[in-house]
Parts: structure tokens; sequence; C-alpha cells
């Protein structure tokens, strides 16, 4: 995916823009995808429409709070305030208002991405062990 | 593509995650060393009240030694909430059976750390485990002792003033005298 290309999904990226590299694709579901910025050590997340730009810290946090929302009790509740779930953490500026559906693509495409980032580590790890 | 989760921290998530609880018991276990030393102070155990002051700031310091380590791994140590701390207890005696529980406790936690060490490879961890496995000797050998003195003094007529008495005179020999 080409900066010119994501730039178009948010604003979060007018600060890269000066260059036209190529970001490596981490993890693509049918609800939107996650790609890292080996420059600036951050992930960026393109979901619903919007693209957000997340520190490791901040993506892990987001993982754990949508980890967190009980799909169950949020389908079996008649409860109208159950019928979206509020996603806010530290050092990400966006809101995520999602409602069952959204929650679980979001938690599917974040499970996905970490799962390719531990990988990837390890991947890193096995070639660092072949050079010894 | 850069390893963005190795350059975050030398630690997995799985290991932040329990040092992290561990962390948090050890928190717990100095905040009850000090509940056990306000009930031995206001039921006349002077002693046993200092012994246990004494515990619960050992107690402390080794959450301070997990979280500097977690902190200087790059990780993410977590200041941890004590809530419900035991109050009042049955007797003299349930005092220290309980301080030996907690002491049995911590150890059987650090083993499980240690094991899972071990099995995610991570041996940087396992070696700074070490310290606190061979504390754990002395924690338990000070724990089971006081609570023997129950047995070898008796609490009948002034029993209960001269274990209150020894108590802090315990003292764990790491090397064996011949």
């Amino acid at each position: 995916m080409h900066y010119q290309q994501i730039s178009s999904l948010g604003s979060h990226l007018f600060y890269m823009m000066h260059t036209a590299a190529q970001l490596p694709e981490i993890y693509t579901s049918e609800a939107g995808a996650v790609y890292q910025c080996d420059r600036h050590n951050r992930l960026m997340l393109s979901f619903a429409g919007e693209l957000t730009v997340l520190k490791l810290d901040a993506f892990l946090r987001l993982k754990r709070s949508v980890d967190k929302i009980d799909l169950d009790a949020m389908a079996s509740s008649p409860d109208r305030s159950s019928d979206f779930s509020i996603i806010t953490v530290c050092g990400c500026d966006r809101c995520f208002v999602l409602p069952l559906t959204e929650v679980y693509a979001l938690k599917e495409l974040l499970s996905g991405a970490k799962f390719v980032l531990e990988l990837n580590s390890m991947l890193h790890e096995c070639l660092n062990a072949s050079l010894v | 593509m850069k390893d963005l989760l190795r350059l975050r921290t030398s630690l997995s998530e799985t290991i932040e995650q329990i040092l992290n609880e561990q962390i948090k018991m050890e928190a717990e276990a100095s905040a009850m060393y000090l509940a056990m030393s306000s009930w031995c102070d206001r039921n006349g155990f002077d002693f046993s009240a200092g012994y246990f002051k004494q515990q619960s700031d050992e107690e402390r310091e080794h959450m301070l030694r997990l979280f500097k380590y977690v902190s200087d791994m790059g990780g993410r140590a977590i200041s941890p909430s004590v809530n419900n701390i035991q109050v009042e207890f049955d007797s003299f005696r349930s005092v220290f059976e309980q301080a030996l529980q907690q002491e049995i406790a911590v150890t059987q936690s650090f083993n499980r750390i240690a094991d899972k060490c071990q099995k995610e490879k991570d041996y940087v961890t396992f070696t700074f485990l070490q310290w606190f496995l061979k504390e754990q000797i002395e924690e338990e050998y000070v724990a089971r002792r006081a609570l023997e003195l129950f047995e070898v003094i008796g609490e009948e007529g002034t029993g209960q003033y001269e274990i209150d008495k020894r108590v802090p005179k315990i003292k764990y020999e790491n090397e064996y005298e011949g």
C-alpha cells in the first residue's frame, strides 16, 4: 500500500507523506487492515473507513480492551446500552463506538495482526540464531 | 519488517503479565504482614509486632525489585491496588499459621514463574528469579520455625509471652556449620 493511498483514509499520515515508500501489510480482513511503518515504528489500523496511527503500546492496549468485551453478554442483553461498545484507550485519539458485528470484526483484525507481529518476532529470532 | 515487539521490550507479554501479578502478590503480602503487626500490637505481642513490621518491609522491597526489573526490561510495571486486607485474626497462633501459608503460596508462585520462563526460553528472567527462589528458603524456614515455637514452648502460663520474645530471634543460617 502506498502512502498516497493511505493519506486519503485519514489525516494522521500527513507528516509521513514526504516519501512514497511501501508499508508492509501485517494483516488484512474484510473489515480492514493493519500496516506497519518501520520508519516511525508505528502501526496503522485501517478500520471502518478511518485510519488510526498507533504506537505498539497503544495497539496492545486497544487489543486488550477489545478482547475484554463480552460479546455473548452484548448479544444476549436486551438493554439498549448493550447495542454498542465504546472503546477508548490511552495513546489512541480515536474513540470507537461499535455495534456487536464491528466489535467482532475489530477483535478478529487485531488478533490477526498481533499473531503476525509475534510470528515476525519469532522469524527474527530464528534468523539471528542461524547466524550464530 | 522491523520486530516492533522485541524493540519495545525484552519481556514477552505473558512474562510481563505474570511478573505484574507477582508484584501484586508481594504488595498484598506486605499489607497482610502489616495487618498482622497491627493485630499483635493491640493484643500485647510487642516483639511479634516488630517482627511482622519488618516482614512487611521485606515484602515491599521484593515488590520493588520485581517492579524495577519489569521497568528496566522495557516492560510496563503496574503499581498494584491492594484491597480487603484482613484486620482480625482468631488467635496468636493463627497469625503465624497464616504467615506460613502466605510464604508457601509465594514460593509456589515463584516456582510457577520459573517454570513459565523455562517454557518461554526466557533465561534472563529465569536468572533474575534465582534471588527470590533462594530468599524463599529463608522466608519459609523462619515462618515454620516461628510456628513450631507454639509446640516447643506451649501457650500455657507465660508461654505466649515466651513465644513472643523468641520470634524476632529466629535466624536462618545460610551456611552449613559442621
